[in-house]
């Protein structure tokens, strides 16, 4: 194998050492026992670390009135005067009589709509809540029909082959969205709908694609003595679950 | 650097004590100025304005010794220098002959550092003059007076790779010298 000579630095560079190039960067200046050739570099180093020239200390008026704009107070004292808010009930008692009016309300909104959901509430009343809250609607009164299919069944798959089938229904025994039907698919508690005893193409347990596709009718009108044409008798909710039902007044 | 009586004078210019923000300020913007007119050429003053204003805003909030100090401000210089680059890279450059001949930056003659001591505005020049990344490198470890662990922190580098980095700025250094036929 040939011995070749490594080369150690670039042509026309001066061989230095890496001791005494630290040395340099250490102390700015030329290290005993250096290479001549870093006699002048220590030089630079040694310009660049002399004494400030007038011109370097020009700006210091305004970096003073800079300082001075900040003002004399201390930041941190600054942020932690900005951090003591006003709060928003000063006195107690106003702080106690505004949490139980708070309580208050909330529940108020609570045991309205659990008696809209309920349809307990009068007429005009259970309208409103109709309207906004999606609570059943005024007409239909509750889901208390014979029909074992068609009345209760509320899932997402209440436009499934079963509705159509021999499962009676009542008029009045409509297929009702509720909200919970909405979120699961599950059959809502409202459903006195048990599970079909006539099998019927989803009775098998496994709703099927295409049952799902359709949205639940609620118009209050569909009630044709056959659950509504809307359950399917089975209970069973929609896995894919992208059927939006449309309640309507 | 201040020294041994740093803490106090930082507390003092904390407090608001202008004589201490002036000590701090003597002290950091004569390195400071000479550090911006290596990586930011023309916009050293800028640079150096904007830096103290940048500081003068998180005073209060600094802890730390004399040496963080200096990484600090340092820190916050390189930042200001980067955005002044930005900036600069976002306006349209003018001819250099709109350019008045006073304000063109003009490297130091070979023969004038050979028959005299080289001023510290020359050795700027002559620092400014090598690859970037070597010329900060040496500014930051002579003139600034950072260790290489800070260095590298600051520049987001390896230690080893910034001991590389000046090893060879000095190595090019002493060869631009050396054929400029300085020997001093």
């Amino acid at each position: 194998m040939p011995n070749l000579p490594w080369p150690t630095h670039r042509r026309g560079e001066p061989v230095t050492g890496d001791p005494s190039l630290a040395g340099l960067l250490a102390w700015a200046e030329f290290p005993a026992g250096s290479e001549p050739e870093l006699k002048p570099v220590a030089e630079v180093l040694a310009a660049l670390t002399a004494g400030p020239s007038d011109d370097e200390l020009a700006g210091e008026a305004a970096a003073l009135a800079a300082y001075r704009n900040r003002g004399s107070v201390p930041r941190a004292a600054t942020r932690a005067r900005r951090r003591r808010r006003r709060p928003l009930f000063p006195f107690p008692s106003v702080r106690v009589a505004a949490a139980v009016a708070g309580a208050a309300a909330v529940l108020s909104v609570g045991a309205f709509a659990t008696a809209a959901y309920t349809q307990v509430l009068p007429a005009p009343v259970q309208r409103l809540a109709h309207a906004i809250i999606g609570a059943p609607g005024a007409g239909g009164g509750p889901a208390t029909g014979p029909s074992p299919a068609g009345s209760g069944a509320t899932g997402r798959d209440a436009t499934g082959p079963g509705g159509t089938g021999p499962a009676g229904g009542t008029p009045t025994g409509q297929a009702q969205p509720s909200p919970t039907s909405h979120v699961t698919g599950q059959p809502t508690p409202q459903g006195s709908a048990e599970p079909s005893t006539e099998p019927t193409p989803s009775d098998s347990g496994t709703p099927t694609p295409t049952k799902s596709r359709g949205k639940p009718s609620t118009h209050p009108t569909n009630g044709n003595g056959n659950g509504g044409g809307n359950g399917n008798g089975n209970g069973n909710g929609n896995k894919n679950g992208d059927s939006t039902p449309t309640p309507q007044p | 650097m201040i020294g041994d009586g740093f803490a106090e004078v930082l507390a003092a210019a904390q407090e608001g004590s202008e004589a201490a923000f002036s000590r701090l300020w003597r002290d950091g913007n004569p390195p400071l100025l000479r550090y911006a007119r290596v990586v930011a050429a023309e916009g050293a003053e800028d640079v150096a304005a904007d830096t103290w204003l940048h500081v003068v805003r998180g005073l209060a909030d600094f802890r730390g010794d004399e040496r963080a100090w200096r990484a600090w401000l340092f820190t916050t210089a390189r930042r200001r220098a980067i955005d002044h680059a930005r900036r600069r890279s976002r306006r349209p450059a003018g001819p250099l002959d709109e350019v008045p001949p006073g304000l063109l930056p003009s490297a130091p003659d070979a023969a004038d550092l050979a028959i005299e001591r080289i001023s510290t505005r020359s050795a700027v020049a002559l620092l400014a003059g090598l690859p970037a990344i070597q010329a900060e490198v040496i500014m930051l470890r002579v003139v600034a007076g950072l260790d290489t662990e800070t260095v590298a922190q600051l520049v987001g580098r390896s230690p080893g790779a910034v001991r590389v980095a000046a090893h060879r700025g000095l190595r090019r250094l002493a060869g631009i010298l050396a054929e400029a036929g300085v020997t001093l």
